[in-house]
């Protein structure tokens, strides 16, 4: 039993500390806006914050990030007021969507660290995987959150 | 269509309510989902009268409008409802949208029409039905105010949900008279509106959003792999890496041990499967269950399996490559094509050009890997999945749970992506035999690697061009001989399905060459199958995604050989083209691409054009490449003939997105065989392209015709893309590039 401290609450979780976060999340804790692609780092589809980094849960034992914060896609914001969130649907982001939460939480990462985030920023930071080709508009909705958000 | 309609609707409603969910209500729901997060289940607003199979209005004018073709990320959850509503003349800001039942479908004589997703045919296919929904509705709903009135129906107009008489100017809203209009029969169907009539579609709607954005962006939405069935075990699998290989032994009591396993099962002992579901047998494998999937993964990997792989084993790339090659020089191919005689021209030809081009096997890599859950019980099957088909699902699912179709019901989920995978139904024939044999609900999943290696992948394809050019330096003939995998015949099939069993061609996996509206007076097309034990299938523009790439780089070589600049040879080519379609999408982006315009050294653009499932494309793209070989795509400009615009974002995402599933077959993508199993396994050895890779998309609507035109763009908008690229390579570099994945060949240059 360990004790995760996820989207500002804590929970107990029955799981040895070696699970991957990500199935912590998504098989313990009933979380499964946060997605499984690759189970091996390369995709992004899993991305959540701990202490508002990005990381990529796969590949995160979940006793790896006991006493952390942990911040997943449903606890980005509240009602889908994260500029970030906001800049998605009115570019209207996504495809099948399936990578867009890990997308979204690498965006969120990456603004909250550099607000203004040029092109190579965005190209260098942002390895997420989308096969649907979302990506244009990726680049787009980044510059929009940017530009959006209060510094 | 008016019968089938309004037919049967207490039918439907009597057994909805019988298994429990149907209509359900009370949801709490934030006012802005127009689309449940669990795409299966009613609204609360379809609670109000169903005027026909499509179309439910509630007493508050909210209208919901049922959705037969999956939303896999192409818009169809958003645009198939537009459809109906251009005809229904209501007002869109109160649309909802639900998936239409498969199950109704099968029960009530086919009421929903297509209920597959692919062949880029959503709007092509689906549009004469759902037009002839809204409109059958409009004109019952007219017909309940004219009731109402007392006054003659062709005195009442339809506008944005509200009734007007107009001699009087009273008015009445769809919500007031919905329940009139449910038992109004018309006498004859309405007659549809031409695209050209349309006041909705590709005007008013141009500015309104997709209804599935808002659950993607806070992970609310629930793809397959999201579902939680109370009582349900996940199931971890490995099916036999080598394709129809058997099992042997494996170590059951020690994967038994470990925490949380519940059981351990082995699949595919007994195939029931028929010819028409044949790619979804039940292959032989080991199914590990547990509470979670982390339990069942862990347990699988560590357990010990011995595979009777015989001599399948000995199948490689290399071994298939050779068959493949040497096919190319086997005479008597089956003829696909024959005008004039090739043969004779190329021998008293001035010049000839001759290249041989070949193009792997590669997945489709959805982001979500393949999953499926299901409730087998005494008296239905409960499936949930993320499918392209639906129809499949029932089909399958009764198979191998041996009960009648009205008995299975499909929740189709939101979609990680599907590209062609997704209309198979093995990952449901196992969730079903693993419920059944379990007696409970049971989640099936699999690894990344088991997707990756066990899909029904794009099938390989050598081509040999030989040209023969006539004195100015156009092609006057041309031979093309074919070898590769059918993309319908695999493991064994009999011709058919797909196959054109007169010429004993895959006609499927011909496009893109076969069916060029080029003018060439002498030519001949044969195709020889040659096929091993890799399962293969439809992905994203079949055929043409690999013969685009080899006809139009071969036609850039004619370009090189006769001294003609790629766009007039084309425009000679065209010079016969009935449709006019052809050269409109040509000049269109020769234009917009400043095409000719001088490139610096190591860059260069390059041009192809082609033709998927009706709808033609041109591009040209601009493309550097280091003196180390590194090629970058900086721009694509694509031209197309759709006919008609009905959502223009919707067309642009597709072109965005197909553009850089493209890019990724030609630089990265390649499934390597080896001792009879695929190597590759991950995204570390299955390169995509990164947001770094994506070039910027200029999408042109300069191409259309107009007309009666309506085809998609979906798959076009990926199939142009490699041809695209290599002839901006050997123009950037000289060097000729004759097999995908690019990334193999050294491009560098001095």
């Amino acid at each position: 039993m360990i004790t995760l401290n996820v989207n500002g609450k804590n929970y107990n979780v029955d799981v040895t500390p070696d699970t991957p976060l990500l199935w912590t999340l998504r098989d313990n804790m009933g979380m499964t806006g946060t997605k499984y692609g690759c189970g091996i780092s390369e995709c992004g589809a899993c991305t959540v914050h701990v202490n508002g980094q990005a990381k990529r849960s796969c590949v995160t034992p979940a006793g790896s990030v006991v006493g952390a914060q942990i911040t997943t896609i449903e606890g980005l914001s509240a009602d889908s007021s994260h500029p970030v969130q906001k800049a998605w649907i009115e570019l209207d982001v996504p495809q099948c969507g399936y990578c867009q939460s890990g997308m979204i939480m690498a965006t969120a990462a990456l603004l909250a660290r550099k607000p203004k985030p040029t092109d190579a920023d965005i190209d260098k930071t942002i390895t997420n995987i989308c096969r649907c080709g979302t990506y244009q508009r990726i680049r787009a909705a980044i510059h929009l959150a940017a530009k959006n958000t209060k510094s | 269509m008016t019968n089938r309609l309004e037919m049967n609707r207490r039918q439907f409603v009597v057994t909805t309510a019988a298994v429990g969910g149907g209509m359900a209500m009370g949801f709490a729901l934030p006012a802005s989902a127009v689309v449940l997060p669990e795409p299966w289940k009613t609204p609360p607003a379809a609670a109000g009268s169903e005027i026909n199979a499509w179309i439910v209005i509630a007493p508050d004018d909210t209208i919901t409008i049922r959705v037969g073709q999956t939303e896999i990320g192409t818009g169809t959850i958003t645009a198939m409802p537009m459809i109906v509503c251009e005809e229904l003349e209501c007002d869109w800001s109160k649309v909802n949208a639900e998936y239409a039942s498969g199950n109704r479908s099968l029960r009530e004589n086919n009421v929903y029409g297509r209920m597959s997703i692919g062949g880029s045919a959503s709007v092509t296919q689906s549009r004469p039905f759902l037009q002839a929904a809204g409109a059958n509705a409009r004109e019952r709903l007219k017909m309940a105010a004219a009731a109402e009135w007392n006054v003659p129906v062709t005195e009442i107009t339809a506008v944005k949900s509200v009734l007007t008489h107009t001699p009087t100017g009273r008015k009445l809203r769809y919500g007031q008279v919905a329940a009139k209009a449910v038992p109004m029969r018309l006498e004859k169907d309405p007659v549809i509106k031409h695209p050209s009539q349309f006041n909705f579609l590709g005007k008013e709607n141009d500015k309104a959003k997709r209804f599935d954005t808002p659950l993607k962006v806070n992970g609310s939405a629930v793809f397959g792999i999201d579902v939680k069935v109370p009582g349900a075990v996940v199931a971890a699998v490995k099916v036999a890496p080598v394709f129809g290989a058997k099992v042997k032994s494996f170590d059951a009591a020690g994967a038994k041990a470990r925490p949380g396993v519940i059981d351990v099962i082995e699949m595919g002992k007994d195939k029931k499967h028929s010819a028409a579901t044949f790619a979804s047998q039940l292959n032989n494998g080991v199914a590990v269950i547990a509470n979670t999937y982390w339990q069942a993964r862990t347990a699988l990997d560590a357990m010990a399996i011995e595979w009777d792989e015989g001599d399948l084993a000995k199948i490689s790339t290399a071994s298939h490559t050779r068959e493949t090659l040497a096919a190319l020089d086997k005479p008597g191919g089956a003829v696909a094509n024959k005008v004039g005689d090739a043969v004779a021209a190329l021998k008293d030809a001035r010049r000839t050009v001759e290249a041989v081009y070949e193009t792997p096997f590669i997945d489709h890599a959805m982001m979500e890997p393949i999953n499926a859950t299901a409730s087998v019980t005494a008296d239905k099957v409960e499936v949930w999945v993320s499918t392209q088909n639906p129809i499949s699902v029932i089909d399958v699912a009764a198979e191998e749970s041996g009960m009648s179709k009205d008995k299975i019901f499909c929740n189709t989920t939101f979609i990680g992506g599907g590209f062609g995978r997704r209309g198979v139904s093995d990952d449901v024939r196992q969730a079903v035999f693993l419920s059944k044999t379990l007696n409970r609900p049971v989640k099936v999943m699999w690894s990344r690697e088991e997707t990756l290696r066990h899909g029904t992948f794009r099938p390989t394809a050598a081509a040999k061009f030989k040209a023969g050019l006539d004195a100015e330096g156009f092609i006057n003939a041309m031979h093309v001989t074919y070898a590769g995998h059918s993309s319908v015949v695999w493991r064994g099939a009999a011709l058919g399905n797909g196959v054109d069993d007169k010429n004993k061609i895959d006609a499927n996996q011909l496009r893109g060459i076969r069916d060029i509206d080029y003018a060439l007076p002498n030519f001949l097309l044969e195709w020889h199958p040659v096929q091993t034990h890799v399962p293969t299938g439809a992905w994203r523009g079949p055929g043409v995604n690999q013969n685009a790439f080899m006809y139009e780089s071969f036609i850039d070589e004619c370009c090189v050989a006769g001294g003609k600049d790629p766009l007039a040879m084309r425009r000679n080519l065209l010079r016969n083209a009935k449709d006019p379609g052809w050269l409109k999408v040509l000049n269109e982006v020769a234009e917009k691409s400043k095409w000719g315009k001088p490139m610096p050294k190591g860059s260069a653009q390059g041009m192809a054009m082609t033709i998927d499932h009706g709808t033609i494309t041109a591009a040209v793209v601009e493309v550097s490449v280091s003196q180390g070989g590194e090629v970058k795509v900086h721009t694509l400009d694509m031209a197309f003939d759709i006919g008609h615009v009905f959502y223009k974002d919707a067309i642009i995402a597709q072109i965005e997105g197909g553009t850089a599933m493209g890019l990724s077959s030609a630089l990265y993508e390649e499934l390597t065989l080896r001792n009879g199993r695929i190597v590759e396994g991950n995204f570390d050895d299955y390169r995509l392209v990164r947001i770094d890779e994506m070039p910027q998309v200029n999408v042109h609507f300069g191409g259309l015709t107009g007309g009666d035109k309506v085809t998609g763009v979906g798959e076009p908008s990926t199939v142009i893309v490699p041809p695209a690229v290599a002839n901006a390579i050997f123009r950037a570099t000289g060097k000729r590039v004759r097999s995908t994945p690019f990334k193999n060949l050294d491009l560098s240059w001095s």
